[in-house]
């Protein structure tokens, strides 16, 4: 775990118990990002997907500590990512999301769960962190930028592209 | 074509790492080849494998030894924050005299085949934007272009950008 020097915040891994709130991070960053009908996983798929017996992801979380005696905390960002592999230069860390709700930004929340998710792309030996961002999401872009990220779309021509669930089946059949 | 898939055993990581050579020299990038086949060994046939991948191969007559492969899938699991497991694929590549004959879609419907079964929703890559016989296969296939309608960009935060932020969480820009 670690904390500020003020103990205002803690970044920690996340356990299963924290699933409804991660959710509920999903879903705030959905909004923020415009499409707030476009989350569809459930509490039960986060449960099994990240801490079953084959996590498909890992999770950090930031707890904020409430301004009372009984210190209880709470979730206020997270970042989710997942390892993966690149033939030319070995494995890679990949930020899926990483996100902070907006009255706690400013604390070093975000800049504390990048620290840890550095520390575990060297920790692990992976080359570097890959992680998409939306263009016009300048705020965005520009905080990524500051801390020397490149822009390989950009740069290099790098398209993402997608199969949807019905091109998978359509594929799998062999039509 | 006729031709035989199937999951690429440790035995197969010289010939896989040959493949891997020729997709870097198609994209004029063998120089960022940085990985031999023992870093393959390791990776993909250890005790925590970071990819899977499949071969094809011709057909053989019974008692002989098959030739190189023709092709290969190489591919890992992933999250999406909003609707839950992924495929992504890293690589999708038949040997130049051999194209045009439909391996490249056998391929692909194994990945998609193997993608559904393990709970998939969708399957992710990434294709250089001056590749275009790469672009119109797969979106003949019903693939979108994520870059180009959802201005999705890949980003990298390399090591030097990863050291800074493990040590000080500090932007690039000293204030």
């Amino acid at each position: 775990m670690s904390s500020n020097s003020l103990n205002r915040f803690r970044v920690r891994p996340a356990e299963p118990r924290d699933c409804t709130e991660i959710l509920r991070l999903i879903k705030e960053l959905a909004a923020f990002e415009n499409m707030p009908n476009a989350v569809k996983v459930t509490e039960t798929d986060l449960l099994r997907d990240g801490f079953g017996s084959r996590p498909f992801f890992q999770c950090l979380i930031a707890e904020a500590n409430k301004d009372d005696a009984m210190q209880e905390t709470d979730i206020v960002g997270f970042a989710m990512y997942y390892y993966t592999y690149d033939p030319w230069i070995g494995k890679l860390l990949y930020l899926e999301d990483f996100y902070v709700m907006d009255e706690y930004r400013g604390w070093g929340i975000g800049t504390e769960l990048l620290k840890r998710l550095s520390q575990a792309t060297i920790e692990t030996n992976c080359s570097c962190m890959h992680f998409l961002v939306v263009v016009w999401n300048k705020p965005s872009i520009e905080y990524y930028m500051r801390r020397g990220a490149s822009d390989l779309s950009t740069e290099e021509g790098w398209h993402l592209f997608r199969f949807d669930k019905e091109n998978l089946v359509r594929m799998a059949s062999g039509d | 074509m006729e031709c035989v898939i199937r999951e690429a055993t440790v035995e197969d990581c010289e010939n896989l790492m040959s493949l891997i050579h020729e997709i870097a020299d198609f994209h004029h990038l063998l120089e960022d080849v940085t990985i031999n086949s023992q870093v393959l060994k390791a990776d993909g046939f250890g005790k925590d494998p970071f990819f899977k991948c499949l071969l094809a191969e011709q057909p053989v007559e019974n008692g002989c030894k098959p030739a190189r492969p023709i092709g290969h899938a190489l591919y890992f699991f992933g999250y999406n924050v909003n609707h839950g497991r992924m495929v992504y694929l890293e690589n999708l590549y038949v040997v130049a005299e051999f194209r045009g004959k439909g391996i490249g879609k056998q391929l692909l419907s194994k990945v998609a085949e193997i993608a559904l079964e393990a709970g998939c929703v969708e399957m992710k890559f990434v294709t250089m934007e001056w590749n275009r016989p790469a672009k119109e296969f797969y979106i003949r296939l019903g693939a979108h272009d994520t870059t180009d309608s959802e201005d999705l960009h890949c980003m990298v935060l390399d090591q030097d950008a990863l050291q800074r932020l493990r040590q000080h969480g500090k932007e690039k820009i000293s204030r």
